[in-house]
């Protein structure tokens, strides 16, 4: 199976194609949300250098947030537009799953990637180790189970949510950094903060071989919020 | 050559099929307009929100009533500008993925050019050159249009659009959103020479626009002496005359410029498009003095006027023949 993932939740933007599990090539774009631009040619350049032509991929994977509304807009209209035109499947990943694939090998039993999501909220998620991948299935099944949903919430509320010895990492630890400055709670080198599309095309080939797809009509981001129109108005209306 | 036309600009997710530039195979239009009504306004985020799930039905449709695959398609035109930041980029990425996908070329639409385009949808289409007035919630522009792709800006609004106006009164008066039809039909039982709103001309020769100050004397004349008011007092006992006044004002504005720009031109063909070209009193002021002056007038059907992708395909067509294509690389420019 032949996969192309993009992932624009983020201020660096990727594309990469993948085959039967295995990477065949990644290109970043330059940082900033250049996104709009540079997918599509980034694409092309890469179904061209790995000898394929376009209608040879069989899924198309897209990093469908939470993150940049704009950038993950763009990747998921980007990934529905291609597989309508092209007959074929479509899979959404949360940006949260991508990025806990940045999670350094000596984590330890849990993750959080926390992500900077301005309304002084964050996006972040709880992952567990799968121990499936340490008996030796490796590349078969996830490194990271999610543990509970992917949320967009204060860090206060994140905090209780933390168990003892979580590693987290990520941009939302920055300008909160007093908050998360917990003994129990465990900090390395900081690994990459942006989630990639080879982690998006690796998760999208482990759902897609377990049979899921999304259907590209009814694909849509998850924002996890309301925008903040609908905030706003909702509470006027109570008052 | 079938073009196939993407425009998501702002609260319209449209698409379309027009064969040659002339007839108009399908054209979708899903409107938002009552998502935005509660707010006033289009809420931008709300936008971009129904066009990401509106994109593949409307486009799926507009084939599918043309009688269409995509195979049948010969080319992409899609609105790149001006319009929401967020709202562009999504009929943008789209266009360039079923390009990339299905191998067509890509044309780069401006959607005040395609407003004027919309004239050439009609069976008898304008002859170039020609003056072109371009009215809607964010544009209130005047053009000398040489060519379908040549338009030379003459004038334009200095501060609010006109649609801008009607909508920002609309909220005024109470009628709610959008504020156009709104004061239309509220102007239908009232006097338009009841209240002598100003006509705001700046300076001799001067092509622009102004309607702020329309708009002000709007509010001092509804909230009276009460200075502390932000809005007037409900019910507004002559609102009738009040909105048909203020229509009249912004009609006399426009007609007078427009017919200035077509003597200063020695123009003998006028164009007026975008979703204000729906107003009654103005299709009839245009239309009327056109006739008294020997100048066509040329008025697209009211569907044609709001924003729709059959007017993107159009010229998208005629781009296209005069090898104005882009590439995968087509950036959107909000702001014209």
């Amino acid at each position: 199976m032949r996969i192309a993932a993009f992932e624009t939740s983020g201020t660096l933007g990727s594309v990469a194609l993948a085959q039967d599990g295995a990477l065949v090539s990644e290109r970043a774009f330059e940082k900033g949300l250049v996104h709009g631009r540079e997918l599509l040619p980034s694409l092309r350049d890469l179904v061209a250098a790995a000898g394929w032509v376009i209608g040879d991929v069989d899924l198309f994977a897209v990093s469908c947030g939470p993150g940049s509304y704009t950038g993950v807009r763009v990747g998921v209209a980007t990934a529905k537009a291609l597989a309508w035109a092209l007959g074929k499947g479509i899979l959404g990943v949360p940006s949260l799953d991508a990025l806990a694939e940045n999670a350094p090998a000596d984590a330890g039993e849990r993750v959080c990637p926390v992500v900077d999501a301005r309304w002084q909220q964050v996006y972040a998620a709880v992952y567990r180790r799968n121990p499936a991948r340490d008996a030796g299935a490796s590349g078969e099944v996830r490194r990271w189970l999610r543990d509970g949903e992917l949320l967009a919430v204060r860090p206060e509320e994140l905090l209780p949510r933390l168990p003892p010895g979580t590693f987290i990492f990520g941009d939302g630890l920055d300008r909160y950094a007093a908050l998360f400055e917990r003994p129990d709670l465990r900090r390395g080198p900081e690994p990459p903060r942006h989630a990639r599309a080879s982690a998006v095309a690796a998760l999208a080939w482990l759902d897609a071989r377990a049979g899921r797809r999304d259907d590209p009509f009814r694909l849509v981001p998850l924002y996890l919020r309301p925008t903040e129109a609908e905030v706003k108005f909702g509470s006027k209306a109570k008052n | 050559m079938r073009v196939l036309g993407i425009e998501t600009s702002c609260d319209e997710t449209a698409a379309a099929v027009v064969l040659d530039g002339r007839d108009i195979l399908s054209n979708v239009v899903v409107s938002q307009e009552r998502l935005h009504s509660i707010y006033g306004g289009v809420v931008p985020e709300l936008a971009c929100r129904a066009h990401v799930e509106s994109l593949l039905p409307v486009l799926d449709r507009a084939l599918s009533d043309a009688g269409l695959g995509l195979d049948g398609i010969d080319a992409v035109a899609v609105t790149y500008t001006p319009g929401l930041v967020g709202a562009l980029l999504l009929g943008v990425a789209a266009a360039k993925a079923i390009c990339l996908a299905r191998g067509k070329p890509l044309v780069g639409v401006d959607h005040l050019q395609a407003h004027i385009y919309a004239a050439y949808l009609t069976p008898t289409p304008p002859v170039p050159p020609h003056v072109s007035l371009v009215v809607s919630g964010g544009h209130t522009n005047l053009y000398l249009t040489r060519d379908v792709a040549d338009h030379e800006l003459l004038g334009s609004t200095l501060d609010d659009a006109v649609g801008e106006a009607f909508d920002k009164v609309a909220s005024l008066l109470g009628l709610g959103y959008p504020g156009g039809p709104r004061v239309e039909a509220a102007a239908r039982d009232g006097n338009p020479k009841a209240l002598r709103f100003p006509r705001t001309q700046l300076g001799p020769g001067s092509l622009d626009f102004s309607f702020s100050g329309l708009k002000t004397a709007v509010l001092y004349h509804c909230r009276g002496q009460n200075a502390s008011l932000k809005t007037p007092p409900r019910p507004i006992p002559d609102l009738p005359d009040v909105a048909a006044s203020f229509q009249a004002a912004v009609v006399d504005v426009l007609v007078a410029r427009t017919f200035e720009a077509v003597e200063a031109r020695g123009a003998r063909a006028l164009v007026c498009g975008g979703g204000v070209a729906c107003n009654g009193p103005l299709r009839e002021r245009l239309a009327a003095e056109g006739a008294a002056r020997g100048i066509a007038v040329h008025l697209p059907p009211k569907k044609l006027c709001t924003d729709n992708a059959a007017m993107v395909a159009g010229l998208g067509y005629q781009l296209a023949l005069r090898g104005r294509t882009a590439d995968l690389a087509l950036e959107v420019v909000p702001t014209s």
